[in-house]
């Protein structure tokens, strides 16, 4: 390589350099600014009781389907064990992970959606009639 | 439905702060005994800010909570702010706002603010879908990347500063997980900031101003889907 490129390079760098003034500085990372002490991470880890998150789709090895209305599904731990829930349709799923616990319990929903489906009404008594009524059009596949 | 000034049964609202800024006034450090006698039979509880290596005490709000904890006041020689964990609409929270700082300011006379922040924090809980978040189903967010970047985030990070005609809004978007695993969040977290040219007699004006700007950005921001879900539309 021609030596006096290399000079010339070093030359342009120094000449762009002194235009940039000494005290340049980073804006550093965008905050709330409002009651900084006031930290959500923290709110969150404090929080005794959480709120059940909506499930909006379901699915299976080989079916998806979605909810005609969201289903509210706690997840709570007991020892290693996690657990699924739906009180109002009365089905709870579990696994080793959240996640395993949740696709327990989607298997559990799917397979009370299509039994509620097939059976007829007059073979149901108590408080099947009132799942029968929650399963009803409560999945629609994909 | 679309009403704007909807309240929801299940808000993923859990804590409402107002804070205005003002030069540093010493009075607050000589008469904080004032002020607290005057708000003490609501706000008994005293919390005493910890010093910290650097940190001037002064400048350390001290806090006057409800016993429960779900109200408070924070106090220091440049700020006061009021803070709510227990939200019952914006028109009891700015009552209650008002009275305290019609408390302040017949105590400290402070004409000028430096500052008015409204944040509103909220706490979305989410399921993941194919271990991903499905952010889609509960912001109206679009994010454009190319066809080689995968939209299917597992995880989320965005802070973004937008400009309004009389201030700023920062939107906070994160997600956060519990202790035990069980429970997945998204923190959703608004801060309406107005900097220019405020005064203490109209903080009743910027209190509004500020709550309809991010309730405005908050309808539009939450999906049609989740809103169902904030009105106990669930199974």
């Amino acid at each position: 390589m021609d030596s006096s490129l290399i000079e010339g390079t070093y030359d342009t760098i120094k000449e762009k350099m002194a235009f940039i003034p000494e005290n340049y500085r980073s804006c550093g990372a965008v905050k709330v600014g409002t009651a900084l002490t006031i930290d959500p991470q923290q709110i969150f880890g404090q929080i005794k009781k959480y709120q059940p998150a909506p499930l909006w789709r379901l699915y299976t090895k080989s079916k998806r389907f979605y909810t005609s209305k969201p289903i509210s599904v706690r997840i709570y731990r007991e020892d290693d064990l996690f657990f699924a829930e739906n009180e109002n349709l009365v089905v709870c799923g579990t696994g080793d992970t959240a996640d395993e616990s949740l696709q327990d319990l989607c298997l559990h929903i799917i397979h009370f959606f299509e039994y509620y489906k097939r059976i007829d009404k007059s073979k149901l008594t108590g408080d099947a009639l009132r799942l029968k009524e929650l399963y009803k059009n409560l999945l629609i596949e994909e | 439905m679309n009403n704007k000034n909807e309240t929801y049964k299940n808000a993923p609202l859990v804590e409402t702060i107002f804070e205005i800024r003002f030069s540093e006034e010493p009075a607050i450090e000589c008469n904080r005994d004032k002020f607290y006698e005057k708000i003490r039979d609501v706000y008994s509880k005293v919390l005493v800010p910890m010093s910290s290596e650097g940190k001037a005490m002064a400048l350390e709000p001290y806090k006057f909570e409800r016993n429960d904890g779900t109200n408070g006041i924070m106090l220091s020689i440049t700020k006061m702010a009021v803070y709510c964990k227990k939200y019952e609409g914006f028109k009891l929270f700015k009552k209650e706002a008002m009275r305290i700082f019609s408390i302040f300011e017949e105590l400290f006379k402070i004409q000028k603010l430096n500052r008015t922040g409204l944040r509103y924090i909220n706490i979305i809980p989410f399921m993941r879908e194919k271990n991903v978040i499905p952010i889609k189903n509960y912001l109206n967010i679009k994010i454009d990347l190319p066809k080689s970047i995968s939209t299917n985030f597992k995880n989320l990070n965005i802070i973004f500063v937008s400009q309004t005609k009389g201030g700023s809004i920062t939107t906070r978007i994160e997600p956060a997980i519990s202790h035990d695993q069980t429970q997945e969040a998204i923190i959703l977290d608004f801060d309406y900031a107005k900097e220019e040219g405020l005064n203490f007699g109209s903080i009743n004006k910027y209190l509004d101003e500020s709550h309809q700007h991010t309730k405005y950005l908050f309808e539009e921001l939450i999906t049609d889907d989740y809103k169902k879900v904030m009105r106990g539309e669930v199974i």
